[in-house]
């Protein structure tokens, strides 16, 4: 757990850096004596850093324990990162092609996707499982009257 | 007088047409959920939010709230039958339930949860209808430094509760407030903290986040292992009707789970999760027999399950009469209220009295239908469990999707939901806590607005919050929980998370 206390502080400690000088600039007092909108920020950055050196500071002095005891693997399995990876990209090209394609195209290809790249089905149990879902999410959308977004296919 | 006017009000509303229906669409939905493993309720709460636009605020609650409790007894299926929670609450039921599965014993299991969780909702909602209004009438005489003593005191005992480390729960707290900073200042209308992006000069969504933090996070971590199919107990599920022994063994810890739960779901941090471990705690504490604990006692099952209904139900208590959400999910339902245009707080009783007891009375009747959901149709949630995770995670994702999408018909809140889903993601593996992150999230605008008009009304001293004897009591109270971790320490104790922790473990 060392290394991860480590680098979680660290980002942290910066995080609570960021946003305690943003609440300097923004402002700690209003003219009138009362706190700015600066102030909360400040105040909540503030403990945002003391707390990642409450986290930080015994990471430090913490000796790395290894392999022997009470180290935890990153990923379980060797394409552990890869699967991970996958599907943050298929989430990604669904948030990008959904206006340009629309959604019936973008949901299918990224259904497709899903099933073959991350845990691979046979094709049939892809094309029948994605056409499906895609069909029927479709047609519940329209009977709810959902302004669904309109891509390059025009529906 | 006036507690039979209340029932009658409740009653007349729940029982409308257009409301049963929501409130079964509802139950349906969180005995779904509950029984699916990877999705938990904030997360499908946030994502059927954009389904409940056109709804009337009353039916969009109703629905919302029956999906919530609806999700404790479906969680408590797969508890049984797989030995895996549904949900959180549901963890401390496998111990016995599933050992109790094993012996062919898995029909009373789930007949005791079933009938268990509606005792303990029942007694839940009855303790319900006579405190909501007192408390809000308490809640009425509370100022701006009253709210800042209660939502610090609040934010203090989610983290004291968390079941990892308390420094580690106090330092995302403070990132939740910091995210709830970003956006349009409240009281000068200027922005913060929005890099030029006009889209979050409104704030960060909450619905995005929350489906990220909850939902995306957890198939993440489901994906980064070979998908293997789990073991369901498949034999025949047979007499579900708990037999007279059964009964016997089980009154007292139902009856203790009951108002155990209806307590402990009235704290910050409390609710389902904490009820279903205190329970188990005492049952075992006052058994003659401790050790048969987690070798398939009914006891262990029955108990646990009324509490985590019980708690469900009451941590509504806090939300609809203070407006301060004890849990993630009361956290969600202030984004939802929000979206309807419902202004919660004490007023809310006395301003939308049919929105108040029509929720709690479709509780009521929500629970009722869940028996039946959960007894005689046992065998199709059965069923459910049998779909391979290959073909369920691609529907969550896209589910999760489609939520994040509608909320306001915007991309950007796609790729907030995967960097929420990212940053939860790497809490679990970091071994922090989302919890208080999101109440914080959602308590800090509440918070900054009570907390710079209380220095309005002490001309700057915030000494104030100290002078007045109830956001006193909650500062001081506070400030103990804050350095009794090191006392407990010194004296060889423990704080409840540790014992979550053990358990988990």
């Amino acid at each position: 757990m060392k290394n991860r206390d480590l680098f979680s502080s660290l980002f942290w400690l910066t995080f609570g850096i960021l946003f305690a000088s943003g609440g300097l600039q923004h402002g700690l007092m209003e003219p009138e004596g009362v706190p700015g909108r600066g102030a909360l920020p400040f105040i909540a950055g503030v403990f945002a850093i003391i707390l990642s050196l409450l986290v930080l500071i015994p990471a430090l002095k913490r000796k790395d324990k290894g392999h022997s005891e009470g180290h935890k693997v990153f990923f379980p399995e060797r394409n552990g990162l890869k699967r991970l990876l996958i599907a943050i990209g298929l989430l990604a090209f669904y948030g990008f092609f959904l206006k340009t394609l629309g959604y019936p195209l973008t949901t299918f290809l990224f259904l497709v996707g899903a099933l073959k790249l991350i845990e691979p089905q046979e094709w049939k149990t892809t094309a029948i499982f994605s056409l499906l879902t895609t069909t029927i999410s479709f047609a519940i959308f329209k009977v709810l009257h959902v302004n669904l977004p309109i891509g390059i296919l025009g529906f | 007088m006036e507690f039979m006017n209340h029932i009658s009000l409740a009653f007349s509303i729940a029982f409308d047409p257009m409301n049963l229906l929501f409130c079964f669409v509802g139950v349906f939905i969180g005995t779904f959920i509950g029984v699916l493993p990877g999705l938990g309720p904030a997360a499908s709460i946030s994502l059927l939010l954009p389904v409940t636009f056109s709804l009337a605020p009353v039916q969009a609650i109703i629905m919302l709230a029956g999906i919530y409790y609806g999700a404790y007894y479906g969680g408590s299926t797969t508890s049984i039958l797989m030995n895996v929670p549904g949900e959180a609450a549901a963890i401390v039921t496998c111990l016995d339930g599933y050992e109790m599965a094993k012996k062919g014993r898995a029909g009373p299991a789930l007949g005791i949860a079933a009938m268990g969780s509606f005792i303990g909702a029942t007694i839940s909602l009855i303790l319900m209808i006579f405190l909501a209004p007192l408390l809000a009438e308490v809640a009425l005489k509370f100022g701006p430094p009253e709210y800042v003593g209660l939502i610090f005191f609040g934010m203090v005992m989610v983290t004291y509760l968390s079941k990892g480390s308390m420094v580690k729960a106090l330092l995302t707290a403070s990132v939740g407030i910091l995210l709830g900073c970003i956006g349009m200042d409240i009281v000068t209308g200027r922005e913060r903290f929005t890099l030029g992006i006009d889209t979050i000069a409104g704030g960060i969504s909450i619905i995005p986040m929350v489906m990220g933090l909850f939902g995306i996070s957890e198939v993440f971590l489901n994906l980064e292992k070979s998908i293997k199919a789990a073991g369901v107990l498949t034999e025949k599920v047979k007499n579900i009707l708990p037999t007279k022994q059964d009964w016997k063994d089980s009154a007292g810890p139902i009856v203790r789970g009951s108002f155990l739960g209806f307590l402990l779901g009235l704290i910050p941090g409390g609710g389902g999760f904490l009820s279903s471990f205190a329970s188990y705690a005492m049952e075992k504490r006052v058994a003659k027999h401790p050790a048969r604990f987690g070798t398939g006692d009914i006891r262990g099952v029955a108990g646990p399950e009324t509490a985590n209904n019980a708690g469900a139900q009451s941590a509504f208590i806090p939300l609809l009469t203070m407006g301060i959400p004890c849990n993630v999910v009361m956290a969600v339902f202030i984004g939802a209220l929000m979206l309807h245009g419902v202004t919660i707080g004490p007023m809310l009783i006395l301003e939308d009295p049919e929105l108040f007891w029509g929720v709690i009375g479709s509780m009521y009747i929500g629970n009722a239908m869940l028996l039946i959901l959960n007894l005689p149709l046992i065998g199709m949630w059965i069923k459910l469990l049998k779909v391979p995770y290959p073909l369920l995670f691609p529907l969550i994702f896209l589910f999760c999707l489609i939520g994040a999408y509608f909320v306001g018909n915007n991309v950007l809140d796609i790729y907030t939901m995967i960097l929420f889903g990212v940053i939860g993601y790497l809490f679990k593996k970091f071994d922090y806590e989302a919890a208080p992150l999101i109440l914080a999230f959602v308590l800090a605008p509440m918070l900054e607005i009570a907390f710079r008009q209380s220095m309005i009304i002490s001309r700057g001293s915030p000494l104030i919050f100290l002078s007045r004897p109830i956001s006193a009591t909650f500062v001081i109270c506070a400030f103990g929980l804050l350095v009794s971790p090191g006392f407990l320490k010194l004296l060889g104790m423990i704080r409840p998370g540790d014992f979550v922790q053990r358990s988990e473990d």
